[in-house]
């Protein structure tokens, strides 16, 4: 697990613009590089910790594009279309496939409220880890959007803790198929909600944080 | 004379028109803020170009106004931080500060800045509140330059600065980069466009950004900052520029051509009052 202390990065408590946020990977970066794939999964959490203010071209540059990196991992493994596909190829800060699951932490109220709007207008989801341990994170608060069968199944798993496709759909039964119970968990996967790994030939999936704190 | 932005238009077409004949003659009694600016990105393309008229008409207003030659040197980078204010019992009212690189929009020197315009908006009549978000607009302008630099060296030759009065403030940010339309056509998106009025449109209006779709929000933070207020804009880049008038409610966009001028100038005005006049230096 990585912990970026971006108060100890940057010394300042307002982290504005893309530019600081492009420098804070750059020193990040080497640590990251070792998540390329096929290597294991890595948790990177964007401690927020003593930030008064930030803004959406700081989160983009960030978390967004740890996200989009992570995503772009998950694709190559699903062979989906990604999110970052109308990157620019020259661009030295253009989303490489990295095996990363970023979280943020220690939100302060400015801080969630930027995040939460960038969230919303793009759809996308967002974990704020609470409580963890060296290598897990135990306790996260869900931020952004997340539709609705996504949320039920995201609820499903925090409760069984992991599970397959199969189990999932055998423990809460709804009236689709197991391949739609599949589909669900990718797309969880893809958003780096839940983590996975293989055990004889299904997929095993498990939620990045232990549980979910609601509100 | 006093010189705004639109004179230095028209000067630049009357240089490259060699339509100016009697430099002698000429007075500079006062110049905005964003005419500067614009001012110092001429004189760059003329150094370039060696044209020496334009050169000796920058002289010419700079021996009346040597805060010219300050903001020379901040673009070319010749005085590394030859920072210059003019302030008021302490307080900055007028200042600018040049952009070599991204490193100088990072580095602690850069938040001072931004910390002095802040604090002289609030001692100008601004709540914390919309000073902040100015500032915070001001910053994502700035940013602007360095994420617009040149792609394979990230350097950038640019220059930013505000100026605050009673009630009144500007900042302007000038750089002798690409320009938006070229900028634009990394992002295979916005490959279409074909002159720099729309491609300013695009950026300002659109959002549109020379990464993805998850870029570009830099416009969407003045926009934010300046909802509800007196405010103009100028945008200009290339042969395009760019108007935006918010005194009468909605704001009015107003595309035009300016005489051809590269990298990007902006600049944005706003007062909590009625009066937008723009204050001469």
């Amino acid at each position: 697990m990585l912990i970026i202390e971006i108060l100890r990065q940057h010394k300042r408590n307002q982290v504005l613009g893309a530019t600081l946020g492009e420098a804070l990977i750059s020193n990040a970066r080497p640590q990251l590089l070792q998540s390329s794939p096929p290597s294991a999964d890595q948790i990177v959490i964007l401690d927020f910790l003593g930030i008064k203010d930030t803004n959406s071209s700081y989160l983009k540059a960030t978390f967004v594009w740890l996200l989009l990196c992570g995503e772009l991992s998950a694709s190559e493994q699903t062979m989906t279309r990604g999110l970052a596909d109308d990157a620019d190829e020259g661009d030295p800060f253009k989303p490489i496939p990295l095996n990363v699951f970023p979280l943020v932490a220690h939100l302060s109220r400015n801080v969630s409220q930027e995040l939460d709007e960038l969230l919303n207008g793009r759809k996308l989801p967002c974990l704020e880890a609470i409580t963890w341990t060296k290598d897990r994170v135990i306790s996260a608060r869900l931020h952004g959007y997340l539709d609705e069968p996504l949320s039920r199944t995201f609820s499903n798993l925090i409760e069984s803790g992991s599970g397959t496709a199969t189990q999932l759909q055998a423990q809460y039964p709804e009236m689709i198929t197991p391949n739609a119970w599949s589909n669900r968990l990718l797309e969880l996967y893809r958003l780096r909600l839940i983590q996975r790994h293989k055990e004889s030939r299904e997929w095993i999936y498990q939620p990045v944080a232990k549980e979910l704190i609601n509100g | 004379m006093n010189l705004d932005a639109r004179c230095i238009d028209n000067l630049r077409e009357m240089v490259n028109e060699r339509q100016i004949n009697d430099l002698d003659t000429i007075q500079l009694d006062g110049i905005t803020l964003n005419a500067i600016l614009e001012l110092v990105c001429c004189r760059w393309v003329w150094e370039k170009a060696k044209d020496h008229v334009g050169i000796r008409l920058f002289e010419k207003f700079a021996q009346q106004k040597p805060f010219l030659y300050d903001v020379w040197s901040q673009l070319t980078g010749d005085h590394v931080r030859s920072d210059n204010m003019v302030s008021n019992f302490g307080l900055v009212k007028l200042e600018t500060r040049g952009i070599m690189n991204a490193n100088d929009i990072i580095e602690p020197a850069w938040s001072l800045f931004e910390d002095r315009f802040r604090r002289s908006l609030i001692d100008s009549g601004f709540s914390s509140r919309l000073a902040q978000a100015l500032a915070g607009a001001f910053h994502e302008m700035t940013d602007n330059v360095a994420q617009h630099s040149e792609k394979n060296t990230r350097t950038a030759n640019g220059v930013a600065g505000y100026f605050v009065c009673q009630q009144w403030m500007t900042f302007s940010v000038a750089d002798v980069g690409r320009g938006v339309l070229k900028s634009l056509h990394d992002n295979p998106n916005w490959r279409h466009l074909t002159n720099s009025k729309d491609a300013l449109l695009a950026a300002v209006n659109e959002y549109a950004s020379r990464r993805g779709d998850f870029h570009g929000d830099g416009f969407k933070e003045v926009h934010k900052a300046l909802a509800g207020l007196n405010g103009l804009l100028r945008f200009r880049s290339g042969d395009g520029v760019l108007h935006m008038d918010g005194r009468s409610g909605p704001i009015n966009v107003h595309p035009g051509f300016s005489p051809q001028l590269i990298g990007l100038q902006l600049s944005i005005t706003c007062t909590l009052d009625k009066n937008l006049d723009e204050r001469l230096i």
